[in-house]
């Protein structure tokens, strides 16, 4: 067992600079993207009145929040605590769905005195700790199906109660916990399975049907090669083979993309005759050749056949196929938002110069494309300095989890780091044409009071666990 | 693979941070990079070209004439392209029948419904997957074509749902054609600015405004209404003095003038004689070799210079009178027309100058002397005397016309290294001077109205939405060129030269004109060469009160002679007879002047109606009556060369006569008698049908035969 010690340690100061980087540079980008054409009013009830303004009076809240959860709230109430906070913030998720307001078709808001409050945001928070909590019991340890489906349970559940406002968004959020789950000793088994999975569909739309046959015809050639005795003769049969696949597929047209998949192809020849029969080997070779090709044809003709609500077919165009896409229809919003960040060039254009940005022709640019907002008016550097800040961020809280002695208070540590990761790669990538267009808020830097409440709280209590460490 | 537990937790933080959070962010870094820097000129088609402001194009101002007649004013047009890539496949498919043939019927460009259907099929199959492409439909479009094409299959979706783009553009149209056409004149974006449309181009043009326009995709620019824009505001309305009548007659007038003597060109203006307002300038140049073409492709009238030959001696004679050294009686000796100064000989282009010795100074003028007036100035001036009154006279000083390109004129004197011995000889026969066709012109003008110079203008007033924003008054020059007394001499001897002199085959008589023939040689630096001449007629009409002074000038005629008085003159009559002939204000009205002596047979009798009125029409036909009956009607009856009118009483008579009248009197008389009326036919009441009452008497009814 460790040490028992008193000393208390300093609250981590990196976390805390990243933190007031960020959060101002959601306050510039906000107000440099909100400014009206005619200039800011000047008057105090004017300024408040501003995007900025509004941003302004949440992050105020938000450091009354942090102090008071720094100075005022024992540690232990978050241990103790996290089971009901968690079924609070659940119980509230089902009450919005009632009591709910709607805006833009989403019934995700409560709105009291005028303020709307988003329980969504809340119950990412929550969940965390009723997830650290949880894991806390196992200390690593996370091999038996029950633990696991526990686990999975206590970040579905308020995962599927949002799916019903609807909001996909902060359900797919909820997807980070399985980041703490992995820490925690989920089988990685599982995330290569769903990573293979997830590729395979994405090839499988990527591809025209001609291309995933030639690839097919290739990888099955070869390892009939390497199953056979005669290898030599079957060898040159193989290479002929895909020599005339491979010309009947440039004829007609996916010339790179055969040459792609008979590489592959070849570097996987190589690899199989390094491993020599290896028959444990060639089973799993085929298990997932199998079901990648199960996948992927699926996959393909799902989409070739537009099998999808039409909606989601165009979702999914617009990220895979965007050439094909209506850039004045479902291409539109991703369109001007990679444009945006392609007219900020190395430099940018400056603060309050960005025209895509600052004339709605990017949308929700306050919110949830504030990156493209950033990247218009800042540049390349401007963006990449921010994803830097963002993972040196992810970085610290890792570094932060790991000088955990308590498995409660590492685990809420990965379970922020997962929510994190998850909004940094879905915003940041949907904006760039990476991931979907899917809505979720940029953390610290997007307008929105429940979201910057939520994670300052998020990290407030990190950082109130990380300076209480050295106590048991 | 053994792995204790303690190293599995570490690969797991390791995989961690280099499977996941490492890669991610390497992954947004680079797709970062990739928009922002590698692939920014792939989206900067799009992306830098995404705004734009664009200069909008005010509508340009009109040109008016004189008589408000439009000039030149813009219609606007309209160029088609379509996206065929815009419309949804379903649309597209299911009307390109019905839109190919409409296309095939109204873009008429020789393509059957057939090729249109093809070439659709094919744009839209060229086009798919790629940005920026439109394919132009048609250049120039009437808004009522415009109108009828929106409303096609596809088309009529606008341009975001069916792909049809219109871009209105603006054209310069002249109503009167090639009327005026170089006065007018143009201005071009690249810079050529001409005549009128060049002068006033920036009040014609108006201020353009700016908008910020959004790149759509696929080339197709919308406004965006962020930002405050720039209304464009519609350029002024431009008056002129032109004349549309005028310039028309005195464009044909010369234009028969300049292929009857196959010239080179030739040029006319017409200037109202007491402002200096020009009414009509023409100018014909020959547009191939062989002179049977001509256009208004140059203004010679104020941008061609040249030595204006015996025109110029008007100028000589006023300073001579003006400086008191010669009267109109005044004798010179012309030598029988050839006289040497120093090595040069100059001759009289007059045969009959050859048999004169003595003549008086109007002769020596009104018969074109050229000996007699180059001794007059060459003995009477010395040194820079003549040159410094001809200055005087304003004739070194341009004309100061709205128009771009006006020549400076010039007079040769003492400082120049032209001059020699010989020079005042020649410069007081009009050479040695070079003055364009308007600087003349403004000379004799000046002549015509008494002495006062104006200054020749071509615009009363610029106009916007109807006010006047800027107004041009005559301008003044000179009050007093020269003494009334010089003045009445110098009108008397172009009178002079017209009744005796050049230009008596000129003469009319309908009205009187005054006026100047000039004939100058071009190239007579040229020795071997053909002789190339100027002809030219300066005057003005109706000598008794100058209406319009007129100058003619033909450069090089080469057929039919080149003297002045036969090629110039000509066409000045021309001009001269059509615009008198539609001068209302010169015309005498017919009833001034001797009665027309009427006969009986022509005074209206029989007539028969309302006294007051009988009196009043016969009053203002000025037919004498020779005294009025005391009666209310009365019977008009032709006596002599008058007329008498007796007194109709139908009080007095038992049975009204109505003969005579007309219907409505006719109806007055019988029905305050209790008679119904029956007119048939229409005019005068010849007959009279009484209908009986049954019992052998005239009854109540009367049919009035009417003719």
């Amino acid at each position: 067992m460790p040490r028992i010690s008193l000393k208390r340690t300093r609250t981590d100061v990196a976390t805390i600079i990243l933190y007031i980087f960020l959060v101002s540079t959601g306050l510039i980008m906000i107000n440099s993207v909100g400014a009206p054409p005619e200039g800011y009013d000047l008057s105090l009830a004017g300024r408040l009145a501003t995007p900025m303004g509004k941003q302004l009076v949440w992050v105020v809240i938000s450091a009354g929040v942090w102090l008071f959860i720094n100075y005022l709230i024992d540690r232990n109430v978050w241990i103790v605590g996290a089971y009901p906070i968690y079924i609070f913030t659940v119980v509230l998720l089902f009450l919005v769905l009632v009591a709910g307001k709607e805006i833009n078709g989403a019934r995700s808001w409560f709105s009291i005195a005028g303020l709307t409050f988003q329980p969504s945001e809340l119950a990412k928070f929550g969940t965390c700790l009723a997830m650290a909590a949880f894991l806390g019991q196992y200390s690593g340890r996370l091999d038996s199906l029950r633990a696991v489906a526990y686990g999975c349970f206590i970040w579905l559940l308020p995962g599927v109660v949002i799916l019903g406002q609807p909001d996909m968004g902060s359900t797919l959020v909820f997807a980070g916990f399985l980041l703490v789950m992995y820490r925690e000793g989920l089988n990685p088994l599982l995330f290569v399975l769903g990573g293979f999975t997830a590729f395979m569909v994405v090839l499988g739309i990527l591809f025209p049907f001609d291309a995933l046959l030639a690839g097919l015809l290739v990888i099955g050639l070869a390892l009939y090669t390497f199953l056979l005795p005669r290898r030599a003769a079957v060898w040159t049969l193989g290479a002929v083979a895909a020599g005339a696949v491979s010309f009947y597929t440039v004829q007609a047209g996916y010339g790179w993309q055969t040459n792609a998949v008979l590489g592959t192809a070849l570097i996987a020849l190589m690899g199989f005759h390094l491993m020599q029969r290896n028959t444990k080997l060639v089973g799993i070779s085929f298990f997932f050749l199998l079901w990648g090709l199960a996948l992927t044809f699926t996959a393909n003709y799902i989409y070739t056949n537009q099998l999808l609500p039409s909606h989601q077919h165009e979702r999914v165009m617009v990220w895979l196929h965007p050439e094909d896409a209506d850039p004045r229809g479902s291409y539109y919003n991703l369109l001007q938002s990679k444009l945006a960040i392609a007219a900020g060039g190395v430099s940018g254009r400056g603060l309050q110069q960005g025209t895509m940005t600052k004339y709605d022709y990017v949308p929700e640019q306050q919110t949830d494309f504030i990156f493209s907002a950033v990247g218009e008016e800042q540049g390349f550097i401007g963006a990449g300095t921010l994803i830097i800040v963002f993972f040196l961020l992810l970085w610290r809280i890792t570094v932060i989890a790991e000088r955990q002695r308590r498995t409660f208070a590492r685990a809420y540590a990965y379970g922020v780091a997962g929510i994190l990761l998850v909004h940094f790669l879905v915003n940041i990538g949907m904006t760039m044409g990476l991931i979907p267009v899917i809505g979720i808020p940029l953390p610290f830097i997007s307008k929105g009071g429940s979201s910057l409440l939520s994670f300052t709280m998020m990290i407030a209590v990190l950082l109130k666990l990380d300076k209480h460490r050295g106590e048991v | 693979m053994a792995v204790n537990f303690k190293d599995e937790v570490l690969i797991r933080i390791f995989a961690i941070l280099a499977v996941i959070i490492v890669p991610v962010a390497a992954l947004l870094v680079y797709r970062t990079v990739d928009i922002a820097v590698v692939r920014q000129a792939e989206f900067k088609e799009l992306g830098e070209e995404r705004f734009r402001i664009v200069t909008v194009q005010a509508e340009r101002g009109n040109i008016y004439s004189h008589n408000d007649n439009l000039l030149a004013t813009s219609v606007p047009y309209f160029s088609l392209h379509f996206d065929p890539y815009v419309a949804s496949p379903r649309d597209y498919y299911d009307n390109i029948d019905s839109l190919a043939l409409l296309l095939s019927r109204h873009i008429d460009d020789g393509h059957t419904p057939g090729a249109w259907r093809d070439s659709l099929l094919m744009m839209r199959d060229s086009v798919s997957g790629v940005a920026n492409h439109y394919f132009k439909l048609k250049e120039s479009v009437s808004y009522s074509e415009l109108a009828r094409i929106r409303k096609f299959p596809i088309f009529n979706q606008g341009r975001m749902g069916g792909g049809l783009i219109v871009e209105k553009r603006a054209a310069r149209k002249r109503p009167f054609g090639w009327l005026a056409r170089r006065t007018i004149g143009y201005s071009k974006e690249e810079g050529a600015k001409v005549g009128l449309e060049g002068a006033f181009d920036e009040v014609l043009a108006g201020e353009s405004g700016k908008q910020e326009m959004f790149n759509m995709g696929n080339g197709i620019w919308l406004p965006t209404d962020n930002l405050a824009i720039v209304e464009p505001t519609t350029g002024a309305n431009v008056y002129t003095t032109l004349d549309v009548n005028i310039q028309d007659i005195t464009e044909n007038a010369l234009e028969n003038g300049v292929r009857r003597h196959r010239a080179e060109w030739g040029a006319a203006i017409v200037m109202d004689v007491k402002t200096g307002a020009i009414r009509a300038m023409a100018n014909l140049g020959a547009v191939n070799s062989s002179r049977n073409r001509y256009a208004e492709q140059y203004n010679y009238a104020i941008s061609r210079s040249n030595e204006p030959g015996s025109t110029f001696k008007l100028a000589t004679m006023m300073a001579l009178l003006e400086d008191g050294l010669v009267d109109l009686d005044s004798e010179v000796d012309i030598e029988n027309g050839v006289k040497t100064f120093y090595d040069l000989t100059m001759e009289d282009s007059s045969p009959q100058s050859r048999g004169w010795r003595i003549i008086s100074v109007r002769d020596a003028f009104e018969q074109s002397s050229n000996v007699g007036m180059a001794k007059l100035v060459d003995s009477l001036y010395s040194g820079n005397e003549f040159s410094q009154r001809l200055k005087d006279f304003h004739l070194d000083a341009e004309s100061g016309i709205e128009l771009e390109g006006e020549r400076a004129p010039f007079i040769n004197d003492t400082s120049r290294n032209e001059f020699s011995g010989i020079s005042k000889a020649w410069m007081a026969i009009g050479y040695e001077s070079r003055l364009t066709p308007l600087q003349m012109l403004t000379f004799y003008n000046a002549v015509a109205n008494g002495g006062q110079m104006m200054k020749p203008y071509l615009v009363t007033d610029i106009r916007r939405d109807g006010r006047v924003i800027e107004a041009y008054k005559p301008t003044v020059v000179d009050r007093r060129l020269a003494k009334p007394a010089t003045i009445e001499k110098l009108q008397s001897l172009l009178e002079g030269v017209v009744d005796r002199g050049t230009a008596k085959r000129l003469k009319t008589d309908q009205y009187r004109f005054a006026g100047k023939t000039g004939t100058s040689q071009q190239n007579y630096s040229q020795r071997n060469r053909k002789k190339k001449y100027q002809a030219s007629f300066a005057g003005y009409f109706p000598a008794e009160n100058p209406t319009y002074s007129i100058i003619v000038v033909v450069k090089d005629p080469t057929v039919g002679g080149y003297y002045g008085g036969e090629v110039a003159g000509p066409i000045f009559r021309e001009i001269a007879d059509n615009i008198y002939n539609s001068m209302i204000e010169v015309h005498e009205p017919l009833n001034q002047g001797p009665r027309p002596v009427l006969y009986a047979s022509e005074l209206p009798s029989r007539d028969a109606g309302y006294l007051p009125e009988l009196a009043t029409v016969l009053q203002y036909v000025n037919v004498s009556v020779d005294s009025l009956p005391g009666s209310e009607l009365a019977l008009v009856s032709a006596q002599g060369e008058g007329v008498a009118l007796s007194s109709i009483n139908p009080a007095e008579q038992k049975f009204p006569n109505v003969r005579g009248m007309r219907l409505r009197d006719a109806l007055y008389v019988l029905e305050n008698e209790g008679y119904v009326v029956h007119p048939r036919g229409v005019g005068r009441v010849v007959n009279m049908r009484w209908q009986s009452d049954g019992r052998g008497q005239r009854g109540k009814d009367v049919e009035l035969i009417l003719r």
